[in-house]
Formats: structure tokens, sequence, C-alpha cells
């Protein structure tokens, strides 16, 4: 019985609660519905229609200027890390195209060259066998004239030693007169060229006189030329014989002074 | 034109037809002024809200989905997003100073006009120092009628927040209006200097 009459204790106060609630909620509602709002004016109707005007009259260059779209962060910052990513990829294709290209400039160029130089040398080796042939011809030819001096030489000597010691006399008949050589290449400007009792009686070659002039012996001194020819244009030197001499005929200068080649058998003048 | 369902007439406004613009603005421009002036308490910026509110409608006809709200739920939330945007960019401070010597100075007014206006005044006080959360969602009961998931919508939250924001807010009226309750009647209420 009590607890009956607690429970419905209990529910009169909760009803009770309830009904005071409802009672707050209704006075609020009540309340609150006192405050009228004032309604728009008409100004704001002519305002709106007049913005709706003008936005139809916007040209569709005004329209896409100020367009504009809303793109999430994420998304947008992964196109961008894209974007950078391309054209990083981009340049370094670029330059990787461009060390190609220079390479293969720079290689072309390498290849260019070589054979200009190949073509150069080929020309220059055609050129240095032309005047080499053409040296032997003019040596050979300074050797017949070497050849018949010679005997005449020998014939004088005979005659000589016949006459008094004391009375030798140069004779211009004697002299060894080398011809100027002409046509010859720079690459021969300084030759050497053996001058020998042997060498006299045989043609040598361009390849065996250069052999010679790379193995120049104490006994068979350097006589420059240029120091000599300046003497009245005569190389006048000692000369023993059987030993072979080596007597250098610098062109140019040749070419400027023409030489008479003098030569002292056994310390007496003899020309 | 005036039997038309919103959706049609949306898109025709945003292609351009006045007449629809016209039908869809006359539906809610009553609506969305007065949560708009209720939500700033200033006539200047509940117009200028509407007016944006309904050209954001026609600029942006596709942002509309009526598979996902309906319409009256679509332009409440511009309308709250203007209103919260414009009240936290200025700064803005709510004042009915203006409104008081409007109300209090006009001898054309009978008793029970002022005791309104009074009353009404003393309302908005107490709306204006409630949290701007708590505000909207009693707006949007109490005065635009919408039910619990119409608000969750709007306020892009869910019911149950809604109804606990819907409580805290009541509490915190009944607090600032308490002088009021004294009287079952409020309106024989006296304003208290």
């Amino acid at each position: 019985m009590r607890k009956e009459a607690k429970n419905n204790l209990d529910n009169c106060e909760n009803f009770s609660n309830l009904d005071s609630l409802n009672i707050e909620e209704k006075e609020l509602k009540t309340i609150l519905s006192s405050w009228k709002t004032l309604k728009p004016s008409p100004a704001l109707d002519k305002k709106v229609l007049s913005a709706f005007h003008k936005k139809q009259k916007e040209s569709f260059f005004y329209k896409f200027i100020h367009s504009s779209i809303k793109v999430p962060l994420p998304i947008a910052a992964s196109i961008l890390v894209l974007f950078l990513i391309t054209i990083w990829f981009s340049i370094a294709n670029q330059t990787s195209n461009l060390n190609n290209n220079i390479n293969y400039i720079s290689k072309e160029i390498i290849e260019t060259r070589q054979n200009q130089y190949t073509k150069i040398s080929e020309e220059n080796n055609n050129m240095l066998s032309n005047n080499r042939n053409i040296i032997s011809k003019h040596i050979s030819k300074e050797i017949i004239t070497i050849t018949k001096n010679k005997k005449n030489y020998s014939q004088l000597r005979k005659s000589n030693s016949n006459k008094s010691k004391n009375n030798i006399q140069t004779d211009s008949s004697n002299v060894f007169r080398l011809q100027r050589p002409y046509l010859l290449a720079s690459n021969f400007e300084k030759q050497l060229v053996p001058l020998s009792n042997s060498w006299l009686e045989q043609t040598l070659s361009l390849d065996e006189l250069e052999s010679n002039y790379k193995k120049p012996s104490k006994y068979h001194p350097h006589i420059s030329l240029n120091k000599q020819a300046n003497c009245n244009n005569n190389l006048v030197f000692p000369v023993m014989e059987n030993y072979n001499y080596y007597v250098p005929l610098s062109i140019s200068n040749i070419e400027k002074y023409p030489v008479k080649l003098i030569l002292n058998i056994n310390n007496k003048s003899v020309q | 034109m005036l039997y038309q369902s919103d959706e049609v007439l949306l898109k025709k406004a945003s292609k351009g037809e006045e007449a629809a613009f016209i039908a869809l603005y006359e539906r809610y421009k009553n609506r969305v002024f007065s949560f708009s002036y209720r939500m700033l308490n200033s006539i200047e910026k509940a117009e200028d809200v509407t007016q944006d509110c309904f050209l954001f409608l026609i600029k942006n006809p596709s942002r509309f989905d009526s598979k996902r709200s309906s319409f009256i739920t679509y332009i409440y939330s511009i309308a709250r997003n203007l209103s919260l945007k414009c009240f936290n960019s200025h700064n803005y401070e709510l004042s009915v100073s203006d409104f008081e010597e409007d109300y209090y100075f006009s001898p054309a007014l009978e008793l029970k006009q002022v005791l309104d206006k009074e009353l009404s005044l003393v309302i908005e006080k107490a709306f204006s120092r409630l949290p701007s959360n708590q505000k909207e969602v009693l707006i949007l009961t109490e005065y635009e009628e919408l039910s619990l998931s119409e608000i969750a919508i709007i306020t892009t939250t869910n019911i149950g927040v809604v109804k606990s924001r819907l409580h805290r807010g009541r509490e915190n009226l009944r607090k600032l209006l308490l002088e009021y309750y004294s009287n079952n009647n409020p309106f024989t209420l006296v304003r208290k200097i």
C-alpha cells in the first residue's frame, strides 16, 4: 500500500514537472512570438531586380573572368605537386638532351677535324713525296756535275803533282759549284747533304741522305752555311781525303746567297 | 508561374527569365529577410543578405540538388552562411539603441503597441546575448518553424546537436527573460529601468 502510494506520489510529481516544463515552454513561445520583424522595403525589390538585370547583361568575357571554381586543398596540393614533378622531368630531359647534343656536336667536330687533319696530312705527304722526287732529281744532276768535276780534279791533281809542291795554283775549274737547288719544300729547309768521295760517285736517295743526317760523327763536322755564306758567298772549309763530310745546305740562305763551295784538300787551297 | 515548383523556377531564372525570378523571390523573400534580420539585427545588412542570397541562387543553379535537400533548406543554408559571413567579417556588434529611440519617441503609438515593441526589443537584446549557434537554431525553430532534421541540414550538423543547442538556447533565454516570467501574461510586462 505504501509503495503504491509512493509511486502515485512520484507519478504526480513527474506530471507536475512535465506540466511545469510545458507551461514554461508555452510561456517562452508566447514571449518569443511578440518579436515581430519588419517587412522588407520596396526598395529591396527594385535593388534585387536591378541586380538581376545587371547580371543578365554581363558579357561572356566578364563571366569568364569572374568565374571561379572551388578545389579541395588535398586535390589542389596533389595537382601542384604533379605539375612541379612534370616541370622538373621536362627540365631534366632538356638538360640531358642538351648534354647529348653537346657530346654529339663535339664528336662531330672532332671527327671533322680528324678528317681534315688526315686530308691535310695526306696532302702534305703527297707534296712531300713530290718534293722528294724533285729534290732527288736535282741532287742526281748535282752528282753528275760533281763527278765530272771530280774527274777534272783528279787530272789536275796528277798534273800538279808533276809541278813543284809550292807552286800550287788554284784554278777556277776546280771549284765545286753547287747549283742552287730550287723547288724545295719547307720541310727540307735545313738539310745536311753528305759530301764524300763515295757519295760523289753514287746517287743517293733522299732517305739515305736523311739517314746520314741522323748519324753525324765527330769526324764529320757540321759547318753552318749561314756563317760561311756571308763571306763573299764562298763556302770554304778543310777537307780530308777519304773522309765523309756533311755540308749543311740552308735552302733559304742558298736562295738568298748563291754559294760557291770551295774544298781545301790537305790544307791546300784547292777550288 | 505561381504553381511551378521551386526547382523549375530556379532553372528558368538562372536562364534569365525574369518572371520566374520574381516568382521565386516573392515566394521566399520574407522568410530570408526575417531570418537574416533576426540574425544580424540590422535592416540594411538583412537586405544585403537577401539580395546576395537570390543572386547566389541564380548564379549557381547547379549547386542545388533536389535529391539531397529541399529547396527551403537550401535557401536557408545560403542565407545562414551569408549572415554568418557578414557577422564575422566586420566584427559585427549588435546594437539596438537606434530601435529604442524609434520605439519610445513616436507619439502616434498606442500603449499596447508600445508594450509589444518594448517586449520585442527585450527579446532582441536577449537573442543578441546568445551564442550564434544557439541563436540560429532557436530562430529556425521558433520563428521559421522548421523541423529538427531540416535545421540539422541547414546548420550541417546532426539532430542531436541541434536538440542540445536548442535546449541550451532555451535555458539561456529563460534566464535572460526571467524577470518577465513573474506574471504568466507577458503582455502586461512593464519595462524595468
